[in-house]
């Protein structure tokens, strides 16, 4: 039951992201346009300062990733459909899981298309590891998403919505940015430092393991009015 | 309770606080740093009491949100001011004393860089309950449940990132003289966060109290 | 009551406020005697202090200190206010005799 309801919900969402692209489409653009200010800042004589596509990839996830979690609410809110999700006879945590793996899967589709470009336009050695990296990536972005989607689903019914979703995620998911650039730039280097980039893989796990555990817990009596 | 102990609190609060400057005064200077290293007397004691406050805002909102006690809400209201303030606090002293100790305002150091987000986080809640709308003081007891579950990632991962700031371990290894006016100032402290607590939580059950009076007025008005 | 306690509280903390500016501010010449211990974690209190040490950090514990008391004592004030403001409110309920 519960992991159906989860599928259900996961499938509906992304049929309309499949249907419409426009989450993919906007985030992917917005991310492009977020690393050229970065290029612009980063780059001097040509040259990127060290460690920066690291940094710029991460800091371009953690800005798609408001944009989705804006835009994925947002579709709800503007046809009413949250209410009537809630009022379904499912388990409310159910609902959540599905709208965290929807979240997950479009974020990680974009970034497959973002690390290469990054990799091209700073001319950085992300792809020395795949492996971890992709670990990096995956663990990474279930850990934004999953405080982003339990803040975005109460933050709904909110007025100023679209500021308080930065203003309240960013500090919370700081430990996921620095895990991120510090263990993407570990994989960066000339030879890349395995031993660190595991550490901050693992730290990323931990903070899903307890994230995930804590939106489970909390989203049922957040949710109920 | 805690409004009854209002007078007793006041009483040690003010006494102990009239009695720190004195002993600050009158404890000996540190060999490198000096002077300047004054300022530790209230700035380490303002950040423990400041954790604390993260800690006791958690646990408050925990029990607000999962047993729905008004009371815990208003403790968690409270503390999370109170967290804000004296996060203020530390955040203005360690740049002047970082000034003269590292010749920077600031570092990108562990301890800074952790103290910093949680004054964030809380930050963050208090904006919350102010434009969030209806349905805002769950959504800040969400913040501020999820920011006490942070502390230990943002201080692991910060600190693995950089570290500068003297370690913790310089509180017992204090010497004698510098000791003693140490832990007087963390109970100082401790009794300025409670008396202030006490205060806070008091105006939020006046507010309650009075929103139930207008309420019932309008229902008599409408009857 | 409760008002006059906290004009009580607002008095005394300001003048406890600047007792405490100004003993920071009067460093003596004589700190008391004592020994300090051989660490290298830590810090170790000194008993003399070069003069040139003095100047340049005065004015900045100075300023960490004023800076404490005036953040604590706005936050009393305005915490004083709110308190009154909703008290007053209150009053006045409860003197208007039902309609």
């Amino acid at each position: 039951m519960f992991a159906r309801t989860a599928w259900t919900v996961f499938r509906k969402d992304l049929t309309v992201e499949v249907r419409t692209r426009e989450t993919l489409a906007t985030t992917l653009f917005f991310a492009l346009s977020a690393v050229i200010v970065f290029a612009v800042a980063l780059v001097r004589d040509g040259r990127v300062v060290a460690d920066a596509a690291a940094g710029i990839l991460w800091v371009a996830i953690a800005f798609a990733g408001t944009l989705t979690l804006g835009r994925t609410f947002e579709r709800e809110r503007y046809t009413d459909t949250l209410r009537a999700l809630l009022l379904a006879p499912a388990p409310r945590a159910a609902i959540y899981v599905g709208k965290l793996l929807a979240v997950v899967a479009v974020l990680l589709l974009t970034e497959l298309m973002l690390v290469p470009l990054v990799a091209l336009l700073f001319d950085a050695a992300l792809l020395q590891r795949p492996g971890l990296l992709v670990a990096l990536l995956v663990t990474g972005t279930i850990g934004f998403a999953s405080v982003g989607t339990l803040f975005a689903a109460m933050l709904v019914r909110a007025r100023s919505r679209d500021v308080l979703l930065p203003v309240l995620l960013y500090p919370i998911t700081i430990p996921v940015i620095i895990a991120g650039v510090r263990g993407t730039a570990a994989l960066a280097q000339l030879v890349p430092d395995e031993p660190m980039a595991t550490f901050w893989v693992m730290l990323l796990a931990a903070f899903d393991t307890v994230f995930v555990t804590l939106a489970l817990w909390t989203f049922d009596p957040l949710m109920t009015d | 309770m805690l409004q009854r102990s209002v007078p007793l609190l006041l009483v040690t609060t003010i006494a102990a606080f009239s009695v720190a400057p004195f002993l600050i005064h009158n404890a000996p200077y540190e060999s490198t740093m000096g002077l300047v290293q004054k300022i530790f007397y209230f700035h380490a004691p303002a950040g423990i009491v400041m954790f604390l406050s993260a800690f006791v805002c958690g646990i408050s909102s925990a029990i607000f949100l999962f047993r729905g006690r008004q009371g815990a809400d208003r403790v968690a209201v409270a503390a999370a001011e109170l967290t804000v303030l004296l996060g203020t606090i530390v955040l203005a002293t360690g740049p002047l004393w970082a000034r003269k100790a590292w010749g920077v305002w600031w570092q990108w150091d562990a301890r800074l860089t952790s103290s910093l987000l949680l004054w964030m986080m809380f930050t963050a809640c208090l904006l919350v309950r102010r434009y969030g709308g209806p349905g805002s003081d769950k959504l800040a007891a969400a913040v501020a449940i999820f920011g006490m579950f942070n502390v230990p990632f943002v201080y692991v991962s910060v600190n693995v990132w950089r570290t500068l700031h003297p370690k913790t371990t310089v509180v017992p290894m204090l010497g004698p003289g510098m000791r003693e006016p140490f832990w007087f100032c963390i109970l100082a402290f401790l009794s300025l966060y409670v008396l202030l607590l006490a205060l806070r939580v008091r105006l939020a059950e006046q507010q309650a109290t009075l929103d139930a009076r207008y309420l019932e007025l309008d229902d008599r008005a409408s009857a | 009551m409760l008002k006059r306690v906290l004009r009580v509280l607002g008095l005394v903390l300001a003048l406890t406020a600047t007792s405490g500016i100004g003993a920071a501010a009067a460093q003596p010449s004589s700190p008391p005697s004592a020994a300090p211990p051989a660490a290298t974690d830590g810090f170790v209190p000194v008993t003399d202090l070069p003069p040139v040490e003095q100047l340049p950090a005065a004015p900045l514990v100075l300023g960490a200190y004023a800076f404490i008391w005036v953040a604590v004592l706005v936050y009393v004030a305005l915490l004083w206010r709110r308190l009154a403001a909703v008290q007053k409110d209150l009053d006045a309920l409860t003197h208007t005799p039902p309609r």
